[in-house]
């Protein structure tokens, strides 16, 4: 895919254009601490000095409370009706960890035979501008996976990364492609100095990352230590509250609920559910597999580095290490899998 | 002082006085803590105490059922294990209070804190001093003169962003409810959909449900992944609690919170008939 | 939009009461294009979804061999159930699927057949039953072992001449018996250890309390049968039913997606507690 080059001042025009017609979500600020993806009118309200927002812009494309559809009951019969679907959107400003975020549950809503026909639509409608990291933290670890790097674009539509001064617009997908053509006036072609640049930018950002976890060993580790004692003493610090979950860009658990309106319509929605709460297993009649905390802690990381990994052959995480910052009680990820036998 | 919090550690581990000490290791990065639970003596070096040792760590006193425990108290979490005390959610026997002599740490709530003493812990670590503090309610006075629309607007702004993780009732010491109304699904307290009203209703149960327990420890503020200003509730509920019951939460074992209790005639509640 | 969510608009044709807290539904597709279409393998489920209360997940309690409707047998248990009790005939409900594998019959032509169900398990195990006795040539002998706790949480009282009369051998057996009850008084494993079934050339089909498919399994373990010859069907709780809610999961297998039928041989590399 090509390579073009855009301004610091034709990428604000491009995103106040942007504005105009599509829903544009970039970092902006919600109050001294909180960095969150919200739609922005115009480029000043774009934060792009913090390295991650405190949630992801998961809920852009995979709404936390989603309709599924409307139904109202009619003489014999039932009626349905579905929303009409969104407006066109851009995820500007995000990191790579959240694009490959993207690409990794992208694959589960199209898996076991059946295509989410409500993430998948707003997934079509959704074009992902990221910004390459510069200064990782030390909660980063994308490095850990495959391909992954603060300038990677994997989950990306275009791939900005400041060189020279300018930024390089890597165009990785047809929606990139499509994207920068309608609006090619902003854009000028690249050159093997900007592209080797981007390289050394890539480089460096990538040694400041301080922890690389060995996934290997990691899926290893959690083969063989299911009925460990190492569980029963991990899980005592989590509160099992499920910030993790619902910071997290790759957690897709969900549940299905009804909404009543009155006596004859109501609406069912699909809602972020989280493996932490006591309510995830728990059935009608009492019985609950994973009644106890211990069961659900494991499950979490079990579920994220050993069985999405048998059924995807890849990760359930990406490395952004929002759940280390956001979780009230600092348990590390990284920790936690690596130290598990 | 943590050495003096190792040494004790240490010695009650080696001597079995208790099956887990609950303080604070070092984090992720320099210059962050985070809850740990030990139960062998050589453990123990990993205890420190700083100014990043925010958590309210009387959050795990209800889940340690029979077993023993010891656990590190600042002033300000020491009020919130008297209070789970005096809910018989622990017997007093069953937990050895470290109580530690903390000039503050990284939270809103230090520069205006008055817990000046350490009383009914079993060791003290540091030296209490009193530290001149004053309370201070002028941000909540401040707020009470909006008026309703404005306090609606505000609420709605900050309720807006909540992600229903419910982080905040997660570590709230006074939270250990193992039914809580959240989960109920008969009847149904609390619509799963997750938006600006159903968030307020979540958030204003919850901090009813606390009302003269809450020791405004702020565990619930600092938790919170999307900084919603939970403070401004608890400090008021524990202005208020001193208005109309004349009670403040955490400062002994015996008092009864005053949701719990009934007087005929209450002396800060005037007569509606 | 390929919503997948979107169930199939039905009306309940008919209710039957089967004890004081089973009853069972026939359902009627509303929709004649999807009533043709509409085709079950025994094992499979379906989610039923009960306006303005939710949706739950049950078993095809009749063959395909018997479409004419769609028939679950549903015990009152919590929020979903309770209503669907309340519910009349005519009234809209809706429902979606088929879900999950089925059983393996191709396997088992030629076999004996042991069905052993306990319980509500029983409405699980109706639909395998009843489809081996619409294709009898298929099988040699077919025996049904079922036990409740009392003859009054006995169901299916009118299906079991049908049964017999196809030539399968029925055991019936109460974990209390009372007046009037003629048949056996036991725990379920208690009375196969009784029977002493044979492991040649025999598939076992179970489904019941978690604590008797325990004592069955040791009980058919002791009379030699392998893993692979004991088939059952598990239950987790389910919202999507189609492998992507991410509940359901019983380590990287999903009972929805990689079940709810699986064999002991499948079962055994599974941990105990999930």
């Amino acid at each position: 895919m090509a390579n073009k080059l855009i301004t610091q001042e034709n990428l604000k025009a491009l995103v106040n254009e942007l504005a105009a017609s599509y829903d544009v979500f970039a970092p902006k600020r919600e109050n001294k601490n909180t960095v969150s993806f919200g739609k922005l009118q115009s480029f000043e309200e774009y934060v792009s000095g913090v390295l991650l927002t405190n949630t992801t812009a998961k809920d852009k494309v995979y709404l936390q409370s989603e309709q599924l559809f409307q139904y109202e009951l009619k003489k014999d019969t039932v009626e349905f009706k579905e929303k009409a679907p969104g407006k066109e959107a851009v995820i500007f400003g995000g990191r790579p960890c959240d694009a490959r975020g993207f690409d990794v549950i992208d694959k589960l809503f199209n898996w076991s035979g059946y295509e989410d026909g409500p993430y998948t639509g707003g997934r079509k409608n959704t074009t992902i501008i990221t910004v390459s990291c510069e200064k990782p933290e030390t909660t980063c670890f994308c490095t850990s996976f495959a391909g992954g790097s603060p300038a990677d674009g994997k989950g990306s539509d275009i791939l900005l990364t400041p060189v020279s001064g300018k930024f390089l617009a890597e165009l990785l997908t047809e929606r990139g492609e499509k994207l920068a053509a309608k609006y090619s006036k902003y854009f000028s072609e690249a050159g093997d100095a900007e592209t080797a640049a981007k390289a050394e930018f890539a480089k460096a950002a990538e040694a400041k990352i301080t922890k690389k976890l060995d996934l290997a060993a990691v899926k290893k580790n959690l083969d063989a230590s299911f009925d460990s004692p190492y569980w029963d003493t991990v899980h005592l610090p989590c509160v099992k509250c499920g910030a993790c979950t619902y910071v997290c860009p790759t957690c897709y658990c969900f549940d299905i609920t009804e909404k009543k309106f009155g006596y004859l319509n109501g609406e069912r929605n699909r809602t972020w559910d989280s493996c932490m709460s006591e309510m995830f297993t728990k059935m009608a009649g009492g019985h609950n597999p994973r009644t106890d905390t211990k069961r659900r802690f494991r499950q979490r990381f079990m579920h994220k580095f050993r069985y999405h990994v048998d059924n995807f052959k890849e990760e359930l995480c990406t490395g952004c290490g929002r759940c280390i910052r956001r979780c009230p009680v600092g348990i590390d990820i990284r920790k936690v899998v690596e130290e598990a036998k | 002082m943590e050495k003096e919090m190792q040494e004790i550690a240490k010695k009650l581990l080696a001597e079995k006085k208790v099956d887990w000490v609950i303080g604070y290791e070092n984090s992720f990065e320099p210059g962050a803590s985070r809850p740990v639970f030990m139960n062998k003596p050589e453990d123990a070096v990993k205890l420190v105490f700083n100014k990043s040792c925010v958590n309210n760590l009387a959050v795990y006193l209800p889940k340690i059922k029979k077993q023993k425990a010891a656990v590190v108290a600042k002033g300000c979490d020491l009020r919130s294990v008297r209070e789970i005390i005096k809910e018989h959610q622990i017997l007093r026997e069953n937990v050895v209070i470290i109580g530690v002599a903390c000039e503050g740490v990284e939270s809103s709530k230090c520069s205006t804190c008055t817990e000046n003493k350490l009383d009914g812990v079993d060791f003290t670590v540091g030296t209490v001093k009193d530290l001149g503090r004053k309370e201070d309610m002028s941000d909540i006075e401040k707020f009470e003169e909006l008026s309703s629309k404005e306090k609606e607007a505000f609420w709605n702004k900050e309720f807006e962003r909540c992600i229903r993780c419910y982080a905040c009732r997660n570590v709230c010491p006074v939270c250990y409810c193992p039914d809580c109304f959240a989960n109920r699904l008969m009847p149904e307290y609390l619509n799963k959909v997750v938006n600006t009203a159903e968030n307020k209703v979540f958030q204003q149960i919850r901090m009813q449900h606390v009302f003269g327990r809450c020791t405004d420890c702020r565990a619930c503020e600092e938790a919170c992944p999307v900084g919603i200003k939970l403070s401004l509730l608890t400090k008021k509920m524990s202005k208020d609690a001193k208005k109309l019951f004349n009670y403040e939460s955490g400062k002994d074992t015996d008092s009864r919170p005053p949701l719990s209790t009934f007087k005929v005639d209450e002396e800060g509640i005037a007569e509606i008939m | 939009m390929n919503n997948i969510y979107i169930p199939h608009k039905a009306r309940i044709a008919s209710i039957k009461q089967e004890t004081a807290d089973i009853k069972s539904f026939q359902f009627e597709l509303l929709d004649p294009e999807v009533r043709k279409n509409f085709k079950w393998k025994s094992g499979q489920f379906l989610i039923l979804s009960v306006f303005g209360v939710g949706e739950a997940t049950f078993t095809f309690a009749n063959p395909q061999t018997r479409a004419e409707y769609v028939e679950c047998s549903i015990k009152k248990t919590g929020l979903v159930t309770e209503a669907i009790h309340d519910l009349e005939v005519g009234d809209i409900v809706a429902l979606r699927g088929p879900y999950g594998n089925w059983f393996p019959f191709e396997k088992f032509k030629g076999q004996n057949l042991l069905f052993v169900g306990g319980g509500i398990g029983i409405a699980a195990i109706r639909s395998p039953i009843e489809y081996s006795l619409d294709t009898r040539a298929d099988f040699k002998d077919i025996t049904i072992l079922y036990g409740g706790r009392s003859p009054l949480d006995i169901c299916y009282f009118d299906k079991f001449d049908e049964w017999q009369g196809k030539k399968a051998n029925l055991v019936l057996t109460a974990d209390k018996g009372s007046e009037g009850w003629k048949h056996k008084v036991g725990f379920v494993p208690a009375v196969l250890k009784e029977m002493k079934p044979s492991r040649d050339n025999c598939t076992v089909i179970t489904c019941g309390p978690p604590i008797m498919i325990k004592f069955v399994l040791k009980e058919l373990t002791d009379l030699g049968f392998a893993p692979e010859q004991i088939v059952t069907t598990l239950e987790m709780k389910m919202k999507c039913g189609l492998g992507k809610c991410g509940r359901c999961n019983i380590q990287q297998l999903y009972v929805c997606k990689d079940g709810p039928v699986f064999d002991y041989a499948e079962i055994k590399k599974l941990p105990d507690e999930f």
